[in-house]
């Protein structure tokens, strides 16, 4: 399956070592390059462009998989730049590594970034783009970016659709990331006598802890379900995939106690970039104000028929 | 189970097309029939009880939907059942008559019951004309219901039944109960030595009276079994089974609309209160329970989904009904914490009021929140 393909590809090519020393500042170029070839990023490009023709469904589980490995490269996101330009007709820089940027706070994984898609008027430009300003969380994120004269332009896009799509899938896979080292730790590690998953609180707490990835896992599925990444689905995903980045790195933090705030042990890498990623296009707040104004512009029906109509797919 | 074969219980699911047109007609059936219905009581839904209203909708094949033909159902599958079961709930339809036959009673005669009780009572549940409630907890026995001390002894060929049950929703309505008891050992035997026997609500020595909520309310009920006699084929399945078969009526029970929806006609009204004077914070807050609508009705749609494939999603079921009720719970909440001085709602105060007493039951009836958290941890392995 490709998924698998992918995972794999990642487990080979992006562990812990890599994050930290892209984090660092060396160019993951290894990588690069084996994404580049894989024909990966070309997924949703149209068969006639030379791509795969699939669908955002069959791009979620992949940009999962590069939350999970909180992988350094916009991946997703330069998968779904690739797609929007070959479908206006026009080839991708070669080798590059493209952010879909609306305006936000922040822009993560901006640091190994080489290209950015910007609004434009009411289209939207291709740039070359490199971070600038600072990287509060120290995860390769940018709260400026430097761009570029526009290399190329295509039709209308909501850029901020997209962002938060793929950010609630990254948010998803993170999550997933932060709560398999946690359930790992509380079984092993002993206090009292017994593993910490002897205990009822730890247990209810490792509950709460599932439910919030499934949740993110859900949420984010549902912007991926059509056939473009809609606004209303995009702002259910990013809103609840961004409330359970601040459950699940609450959780994962109090369950370690302080070995997981040690820069040696992994639960940082991962909990950082939900922090950053929940800010980041948009939080939680920012879409609930979206969703309830929808709803109160399209008063039809109950709630559920709303949500029926919003989350349609075509 | 890993948290990746937990989250392969929500592989994304969508409802299929089919059930555009099933929608349209349910929808139809129900603005005429609950026309005029005040939000207070459409509030209910499925803790209102109407008797009528549950044959008139057997009287169109609604109940007992996904149950064969041969037995009186109407042979549709599980994504229909979701979507009456969403359009009954969305429009606070009174469903507890026939509620809990229609979910649990049928199917599970279906699955354990032998030939003479399918034929017997299914027909009967899917025409409304016996109304089941399920006897579980006891006295001394909630959470822990293993704990049941209410006993069946053989006697010639059938049974003496002594104990009681408690809470157990709408009983002093219903026509039969499929009760939780022991026939053999203790209470330290624990599961072991638990039957499920069908139990005629109006026999000699069953007594049942409502039990008096703080909010006036008497949806459950307490029932008094003094040497109740059973005929031989009140034992549903196999003698021992009881807390098997118990388990796995528990993915039906735990992974529907019913767990999301609770609080929809208040956050409806609320909506409409809002559309006059729509306060940030307010609009924010509606937006925050859409998102988690939204993200609750796709998971529910994929534990739908598992079930048509066969499945019995256990865990998968209590981790979605624990989130739901959460958000069942929030919305009177919150709203709650949002009204002003100058909200002046008559019908939004009398809505509120009723939900926010109803809330707390929501994470206690069907397992309580710690129950559902301990078989999620159990689930991952933890315990």
């Amino acid at each position: 399956m490709l998924a698998d393909a992918f995972e794999r590809l990642l487990l080979a090519h992006c562990p812990p070592a890599l994050v930290r020393r892209a984090e660092a500042g060396e160019a993951p170029a290894a990588l690069a390059a084996e994404l580049l070839s894989s024909g990966f990023l070309d997924l949703l490009v149209p068969e006639a462009a030379g791509g795969a023709g699939l669908a955002p469904a069959d791009l979620f589980p992949l940009a999962l998989a590069a939350g999970r490995a909180a992988a350094p490269l916009p991946f997703a996101e330069t998968a779904v730049a690739r797609s929007l330009l070959a479908r206006a007709g026009l080839e991708p820089p070669a080798e590059g590594w493209i952010l879909i940027a609306p305006p936000s706070p922040l822009h993560p994984l901006a640091r190994h970034a080489t290209h950015a898609l910007v609004p434009e008027g009411d289209g939207v430009a291709l740039v070359e783009a490199r971070p600038e300003g600072d990287d509060p969380w120290g995860t390769g994120a940018a709260t400026r970016l430097a761009t570029g004269p526009r290399l190329a332009r295509i039709g209308p896009v909501d850029l901020a659709a997209v962002a938060a799509a793929l950010a609630a899938a990254r948010i998803a896979g993170l999550a997933e990331a932060a709560a398999g080292l946690t359930l790992s730790h509380v079984a092993t590690r002993q206090q009292f006598g017994r593993p910490l998953s002897g205990f009822q609180a730890i247990q209810q707490a490792m509950a709460q802890l599932a439910e919030e990835v499934i949740a993110a896992r859900t949420a984010a599925s549902l912007a991926f379900a059509g056939a473009d990444f809609a606004l209303l689905p995009a702002a259910v995903a990013k809103a609840r995939a961004s409330e359970a980045a601040r459950a699940v790195q609450a959780i994962a933090h109090q369950a370690h106690g302080a070995i997981g705030m040690t820069a040696e042990y992994d639960l940082g890498l991962f909990t950082r970039r939900l922090q950053e990623a929940r800010v980041a296009h948009g939080s939680e707040g920012h879409w609930h104000a979206r969703l309830g104004a929808a709803r109160l512009a399209d008063r039809d029906g109950t709630a559920a028929d709303f949500l029926q109509r919003a989350m349609e797919t075509t | 189970m890993s948290l990746a074969a937990l989250a392969a219980d929500f592989a994304p699911a969508a409802l299929p097309p089919e059930t555009r047109g099933f929608r349209r007609e349910v929808r139809d059936f129900l603005d005429s029939a609950l026309s005029g219905r005040r939000p207070r009581d459409r509030a209910k839904t499925w803790t209102g009880w109407d008797a009528d209203f549950s044959r008139a909708l057997a009287a169109r094949g609604w109940v007992g939907l996904t149950l064969p033909e041969r037995y009186g159902g109407a042979g549709r599958d599980h994504f229909h059942r979701f979507v009456l079961v969403e359009e009954l709930l969305a429009s606070g339809a009174p469903c507890a008559a026939h509620w809990i036959g229609d979910r649990q009673s049928a199917p599970l005669l279906l699955k354990f019951g032998s030939e003479e009780q399918r034929q017997r009572w299914i027909p009967a549940i899917c025409r409304s004309e016996a109304f089941f409630c399920i006897g579980m907890s006891e006295p001394g026995s909630g959470s822990d219901l293993a704990s049941v001390r209410t006993r069946a002894v053989r006697d010639g060929n059938g049974w003496r039944l002594n104990g009681g049950k408690v809470w157990t929703t709408w009983g002093h309505r219903s026509d039969m109960m499929i009760a939780l008891v022991r026939t053999s050992g203790g209470p330290e035997d624990r599961q072991k030595g638990l039957s499920q026997l069908l139990v005629d609500l109006r026999a000699p020595g069953v007594t049942t009276k409502p039990i008096r909520l703080s909010y006036g309310e008497s949806e459950f009920s307490e029932t008094r079994f003094d040497d109740v006699f059973l005929p031989a084929d009140s034992l549903v399945g196999e003698e021992g089974q009881g807390w098997a078969q118990v388990n796995a009526e528990l993915a039906f029970e735990r992974s529907g609309p019913e767990r999301i929806y609770s609080a929809l006609a208040l956050l409806d009204l609320w909506t409409r209160h809002l559309a006059a004077s729509p306060d940030p914070r307010a609009v924010a807050a509606l937006g925050r329970h859409l998102a988690s609508l939204a993200t609750l009705r796709s998971m529910s749609i994929a534990l739908t989904a598992r079930l048509h494939e066969g499945l019995s999603p256990v865990v998968g079921a209590a981790l979605l009904k624990d989130l739901g009720t959460a958000t069942e719970q929030a919305i009177p909440a919150d709203i709650a914490d949002l009204i002003g001085p100058d909200t002046a709602d008559a019908e939004l105060m009398a809505t509120l009021a009723f939900l926010h007493q109803l809330s707390a039951v929501f994470s206690i009836r069907g397992g309580t929140r710690e129950i559902l958290r301990g078989m999620i941890a159990r689930g991952l392995g933890l315990r």
